[in-house]
């Protein structure tokens, strides 16, 4: 069966021939909720750019739904929605206008973005703040409009960069429902997100960063095993193991 | 905790003159892009041919001619104008907050700098009015430093006035000002003009006492950081804003207005992947500055036209709106030229700017429609006022052609 994400021995980075991301290779499956992890400056953020085409690959291959970015671009960013870490909205427009806006670019008729629309300010609490400008929001709101704006598509690929960043305990319980519901319909998720605990309950699959290469992946059995761990170990100690047992590991 | 003092005599006032080196450094290369796109030899031969077209509006310039209706505006305007750069940062709520009490040196300079800056704006347009006003009053005319002394008064009592709003708590107490200041310069420069420099003075001392005694009376901040960060941001956006007529700037930025009702027009535009780019430039030309100004341009064009019925004024009134206008349109492709989100769209690469041209274009082409229309209300012949409109769509035309020549040269750069 055809990967919905497949990146295949990347390298990469913003210096030619010094690159931040090292011979990187793994898939998202269709349904499937992987988490990349890695500590700060590991190559997350550099591996999703790469993901998004807004960072060409020296080496190596990036398929999403089958495509490269120069076989059909269109394709491609249409496969695929992203929620980055830091909200980024147009100041311009209102919280209803973005939703608006979303969907048409991706070609969402009119009928199935309002119902849609009203689903998600309904399910993030915003339905008040539908007609508010992005620089009146907090940074969390700020956020939920992200979400929405994502999860409008029904992308068959969804990249978050830290989705609970600035989100209320609510926020976060929406936003993992929504994940679930939306994994249930056969999407895929790649989750970057330093909350392992949660991510732990929810993701399939890891893919654990270090400096630049996969340092292990695989299912939380798989990762518990390359880490030297019995089966049912947490991903927090695994990954504590495989990372953080060097240096600065304590206080 | 007080804030750490480095050795060696560090005061605020030096960081306002590190920051306004900082300031001169960072906008220098956009002036040298706006020098070689050949702005420069524009504007000198603007000011080259101003003198003489001066000159001959002055003599072509009958007895009565109501020469107050443009030397009291202009120079209200000039008095009233009171903008003082205090390049603060967002991050000074943390790092220079601990040293706001010695803060005073660091806005003394702030306002000093703009004091020199505005008494010679002030200068050049007083400068600018005073042959009109010989030609108008001609032997009765005062002399000119004792206006120069009264618009400096005014413009002393208008620039304290300014510098003390931003302290206001209360927004509606802060536009109440506001209005006030623009009284008091209205009033001190009908009084100069028509009554002489003495009551020009008087009216300035006694509008300035009033005004600073009202602020005095109201509710204030000893130092209201997030207004002055905001106030510093938005006049860096219109600087920014300017130099974007000429070259790229990815700084732009700056206030965005609500404008409910233009905006929910857009919900007119198709629903299709294909008015996207459209449906966005649309909202970010109605809620941005360059249809502000369009607005403002036509309106006192609109006014000038309909109230003097000299044709070659009121040709020429409706010229220099649609230029201006033309100038901020056509940088409206320069907004989200550096969001990431129109990459990552399934667009054509090219369609945002196309779609930015587009509103310029209608945009200008409706303006020039409006001043026709006006022209022709306001005494112009009618198929002169339609040649005017085919100047205005020809002007629309030149420019959508110039940013499609210069999208095309960038594409072939890369």
């Amino acid at each position: 069966m055809q990967s919905i994400l497949s990146v295949d021995g990347l390298f990469g980075g913003y210096l030619y021939r010094k690159p931040v991301i090292r011979n990187l290779s793994f898939t998202v499956e269709k349904g499937e909720m992987v988490g990349l992890v890695g500590l700060n400056g590991a190559g997350k953020s550099t591996t999703i750019k790469h993901i998004l085409g807004l960072m060409v690959p020296e080496q190596g291959e990036i398929r999403v739904n089958g495509v490269t970015l120069s076989e059909d671009a269109g394709l491609y960013r249409s496969s695929l929605a992203f929620v980055p870490e830091s909200p980024e909205l147009y100041e311009e427009l209102t919280i209803r206008e973005h939703l608006d806006l979303t969907a048409r670019v991706y070609g969402i008729d009119r009928q199935a973005f309002e119902e849609r629309a009203e689903r998600l300010m309904a399910l993030f609490r915003m339905k008040e703040k539908a007609g508010s400008f992005s620089r009146h929001l907090s940074k969390g709101m700020r956020q939920k409009v992200m979400l929405m704006n994502a999860f409008l598509i029904e992308a068959p690929l969804y990249v978050i960069d830290e989705p609970f960043l600035g989100l209320d305990p609510l926020g976060i319980r929406s936003l993992l429902e929504l994940m679930a519901s939306f994994k249930e319909k056969g999407c895929s998720f790649l989750i970057s997100s330093h909350i392992l605990a949660t991510i732990e309950k929810y993701c399939d699959r890891y893919v654990v960063l270090e400096r630049g290469e996969m340092a292990a992946g695989g299912t939380l059995d798989d990762i518990c095993r390359q880490a030297g761990l019995p089966t049912g170990a947490s991903l927090d100690d695994a990954f504590f193991r495989l990372v953080g047992g060097g240096e600065g590991g304590g206080l | 905790m007080n804030a750490p003092v480095k050795p060696g005599g560090w005061t605020t006032a030096a960081l306002y003159r590190e920051r306004t080196a900082r300031w001169r450094r960072r906008v220098f290369p956009y002036w040298r892009d706006v020098l070689r796109s050949g702005a420069g030899m524009l504007v000198l031969l603007l000011l080259l041919s101003a003198g003489p077209a001066y000159t001959w509006a002055l003599e072509q310039m009958p007895p009565d001619f109501p020469y107050l209706w443009i030397a009291v505006p202009v120079l209200a305007a000039a008095v009233y104008r009171s903008p003082i750069r205090t390049h603060l940062e967002a991050a000074d709520r943390v790092f220079l907050l601990p040293a706001e009490p010695r803060m005073a040196g660091y806005l003394w300079s702030a306002r000093r700098s703009a004091a020199i800056r505005q008494a010679i704006l002030l200068l050049i347009a007083l400068g600018a009015l005073w042959p009109l006003y010989l030609r108008a009053e001609g032997t009765a005319a005062m002399p000119f430093a004792g206006a120069l002394v009264a618009a400096l008064a005014a413009k002393a009592a208008a620039f304290g006035a300014a510098a003390a709003e931003p302290r206001l708590t209360r927004p509606s107490l802060r536009g109440a000002a506001a209005l006030l200041r623009a009284v008091l310069a209205l009033h001190t420069a009908y009084a100069l003009w028509r009554f002489g420099p003495l009551a020009g003075v008087t009216a300035a001392a006694g509008d300035g006492a009033a005004l600073m005694a009202l602020l005095a009376a109201w509710r204030r901040q000893p130092l209201p950081w997030e207004r002055l960060i905001a106030l510093e941001e938005r006049q860096a956006a219109r600087y920014y804003h300017f130099l974007s007529w000429f070259t790229d700037v990815p700084e732009l930025t700056g206030t965005v207005r609500k404008r409910r009702l233009l905006g929910a027009l857009t919900s007119r535009l198709s629903f299709r992947p294909e008015s996207a780019p459209l449906y966005l430039y649309a909202l970010t030309y109605m809620r941005r500055e360059p249809f502000g100004l369009a607005l403002r341009s036509t309106a006192a064009a609109g006014l000038f036209i309909l109230f003097f019925r000299y044709p070659y004024a009121q040709v020429i009134a409706a010229a220099l709106a649609l230029i201006m206008a033309g100038l901020q349109a056509s940088a409206l492709s320069q907004y989200h030229r550096y969001s990431s989100w129109l990459y990552l769209y399934p667009l054509a690469p090219n369609a945002p700017r196309q779609a930015a041209a587009r509103i310029a274009a209608v945009s200008l082409t409706g303006q020039g429609l409006l001043l026709a229309i006006l022209l022709g209300l306001g005494g112009l012949p009618w198929p002169l006022a339609g040649a005017c409109f085919c100047g205005a769509a020809a002007y629309a035309a030149a420019l959508g052609l110039a940013q499609a020549r210069r999208r095309t040269r960038e594409e072939r750069l890369g």
